[in-house]
């Protein structure tokens, strides 16, 4: 979804193996959109570890192009599982912005 | 505690060295729920390793590329790390090595995980499980909540200061007269009270499709691999159960799922001509039962092979020669650990291949498994767990001057002894002939060192209780009825008592000891508390 120069990315209510192979295709098109890029992780209940890992390679590779990335209301659910897999420091979900 | 033994006590506990095959999320396992259990045995400090990951162009969604360092701390067992990363075993490589080496023999503490399917791993399942709090432990510390189920608590809320102003009415100037409309005030208190303790208890309950998500990808992948057609279908995904079981109840399906399709459904030749059709069938089903959340799963498989599953408990001597088993004691043998480790179901029924893991899991929630199957129509799993697994219902019993309170999930029934049906055998004890079967007598007055008024058994009650599979009979002196507890641990405030899994503060205030018949039972056939036992019985 791309509003006024800033493209959103809705993780939904879960995100897991069953989706990522979706969100992947999505995700890979937003890389050629706008140079924000805004997570919404507000209403993650379920998050594995595929989905995680995939969020955090898209982090990697849109900061190394230069998009700047934000994180709307991070769950307590995604800010918790990003911490137990080692990912939140790195993704700076804490800071809620990259 | 001197900040010499502080520290000494922070360099113990384990380097885990976790390197996933790329398959890993493939098999519908999940590395953070593996975290979440081992944070529930100790401090865990986490370390990702991203070397092997990919620019994102090249990612392949559905691959493992993370590797991690993991630093578990506390006095923690090598067996309970091992035993969480067992599910995995063929996924993954794995390090363990202690923190502190100097301690202890690297040798022989450094476990591949190849290393540990060799050691005795029925040794380490076949423990007493412990009340596990670290199963509640471990979940999210937050949860989004519908504001249908705030707004229902909100009025629950308005209902009971409206009952709390009417009992002030009724309070004021209290003549006898009065006395219905107070009893009126405290019934609807009463309901008041329970009706809030229900709804706050759902604010804690998600829908049971959070652990189904996964399976249709399995199925579907497992199918392809192996060449077979498998329909998966849910019913009662809506059913709504507590949210720490989720991700644990995941796994368990997963495990279930991949059994059912890996071993149960048979490929479509052979369907075809057993007069089935092409597609197995595999349902599961999700649905409230008297507190219970029940889970079953039904495939329309080939079923357990009854014939070999007892000629391999005959032979590895888990079952008597002689011994006549009905077709459902023998579906059971196959959640023992004797019958189920990876060694010995190879060549009879791989169908049970990690399963005495899965009925573990299962107790360690409060639940319990049960398996029903035919041969050539199929099998049913069952899975009963309690709606909250903190929550669970127990029998209060009186020995001698104390109160305890027996899990109900551990009694079969209760009966009042005759004594016509009590043998005494030399090296057995007291044993009581319950149907077809002779079951042990275990006085819980000598196991706890309890001075009994009951002298003959036919004074006392004999709670029938069911450990591991066998049965058991405990005297107690008297039944006081039912309770629904919540179990504290014993060994936050005081210490690990054998035979008591914890306590609970009872409506009175009071607070009473929960048992744990494994342990008890476990406790009894010590040999040493045995003699002891006979020495108190002799003295008596």
């Amino acid at each position: 979804m791309s509003d006024e120069g800033i493209t959103v990315i809705d993780c939904g209510d879960t995100f897991d193996m069953a989706n990522v192979a979706d969100m992947y295709m999505r995700m890979l098109s937003h890389l050629a959109e706008d140079d924000l890029i805004q997570f919404n992780v507000s209403k993650v209940e379920r998050i594995d570890t595929a989905a995680m890992q995939m969020i955090y390679a898209f982090s990697k590779e849109a900061t190394q192009q230069g998009h700047i990335l934000r994180w709307e209301g991070a769950s307590d659910v995604f800010v918790r599982t990003a911490e137990l897999l080692g990912v939140a420091t790195l993704m700076n979900t804490e800071g809620r912005t990259i | 505690m001197s900040a010499e033994s502080e520290t000494n006590k922070s360099n113990i506990g384990w380097n885990i060295d976790f390197r996933p095959h790329s398959h890993l999320f493939k098999t519908g396992h999940d590395p953070v729920s593996l975290f979440r259990e081992l944070e529930g045995l100790g401090t865990l400090s986490v370390e990702m390793n991203d070397d092997a990951l990919p620019p994102f162009y090249d990612l392949e969604p559905e691959v493992s590329y993370f590797k991690w360092l993991l630093i578990l701390r506390g006095d923690i067992d090598e067996s309970d790390v091992i035993a969480i990363f067992e599910c995995i075993a063929n996924a993954c490589d794995l390090v363990i090595t202690p923190l502190n080496s100097d301690s202890k023999t690297d040798s022989m503490l450094n476990n591949t995980m190849s290393d540990i399917e060799q050691s005795d791993l029925n040794e380490i399942l076949a423990s007493p499980i412990a009340e596990d709090d670290s199963v509640i432990e471990t979940a999210d510390t937050s949860i989004n909540v519908s504001i249908a189920k705030v707004d229902s608590l909100s009025n629950m809320v308005s209902e009971l200061a409206i009952t709390q102003a009417l009992l002030n009415q009724v309070g004021e100037e209290f003549t006898t007269e009065k006395l219905p409309a107070l009893m009126e005030g405290l019934t609807r208190l009463e309901r008041n009270t329970r009706e809030m303790q229900e709804r706050v208890m759902q604010l804690h309950m998600l829908p049971v499709s959070f652990s189904f998500n996964r399976l249709p990808r399995i199925v579907h992948d497992m199918s392809q691999a192996m060449a077979k057609k498998v329909a998966l279908t849910f019913t009662g995904e809506q059913t709504e159960i507590d949210k720490n079981l989720i991700d644990k109840i995941s796994e368990l399906l997963i495990h279930l799922v991949r059994n059912a399709v890996e071993h149960g459904i048979e490929l479509p030749a052979i369907r075809l001509a057993a007069g089935k059709e092409q597609t197995g069938r595999l349902q599961l089903n999700a649905f409230h039962q008297a507190g219970n959340i029940i889970i079953e799963l039904h495939d329309d498989g080939s079923g357990l092979d009854e014939d070999k599953i007892l000629s391999k408990a005959i032979e590895i001597g888990i079952v008597n020669k002689d011994e006549v088993l009905s077709p459902e004691k023998i579906h059971q043998l196959i959640l023992l650990p004797e019958l189920s480790g990876p060694d010995t179901m190879n060549d009879i029924a791989e169908r049970g291949v990690g399963m005495d893991i899965v009925c573990k899991n299962i107790s360690r929630l409060n639940g319990r498994i049960e398996v029903f199957s035919k041969r050539g129509i199929g099998t049913i799993f069952t899975i009963y767990l309690p709606l909250t697994p903190a929550l669970m219902e127990g029998q209060k019993i009186r020995v001698a001057d104390e109160n305890y309170i027996i899990p109900l999930k551990s009694i079969v029934e209760t009966l009042r002894i005759k004594m016509a049906d009590i043998q005494r055998i030399a090296v057995k004890g007291e044993l009581y002939q319950l149907a077809d079967e002779f079951i042990p007598i275990i006085r819980l007055c000598s196991v706890f060192n309890l001075r009994s008024k009951i002298i003959d058994l036919e004074d006392g009650l004999l709670v029938i209780v069911e450990s591991k599979g066998s049965k058991v009979g405990v005297l107690v002196d008297d039944l006081l009825g039912l309770q629904q507890m919540e179990i504290k641990s014993l060994e936050t405030h005081y210490r690990k008592v054998i035979g008591v899994s914890g306590g609970t503060i009872l409506s009175d205030g009071t607070v009473t000891l929960v048992l744990d018949i494994a342990e008890v039972v476990a406790k009894y056939r010590d040999p040493l508390l045995a003699k002891m036992k006979v020495n108190n019985d002799r003295t008596a």
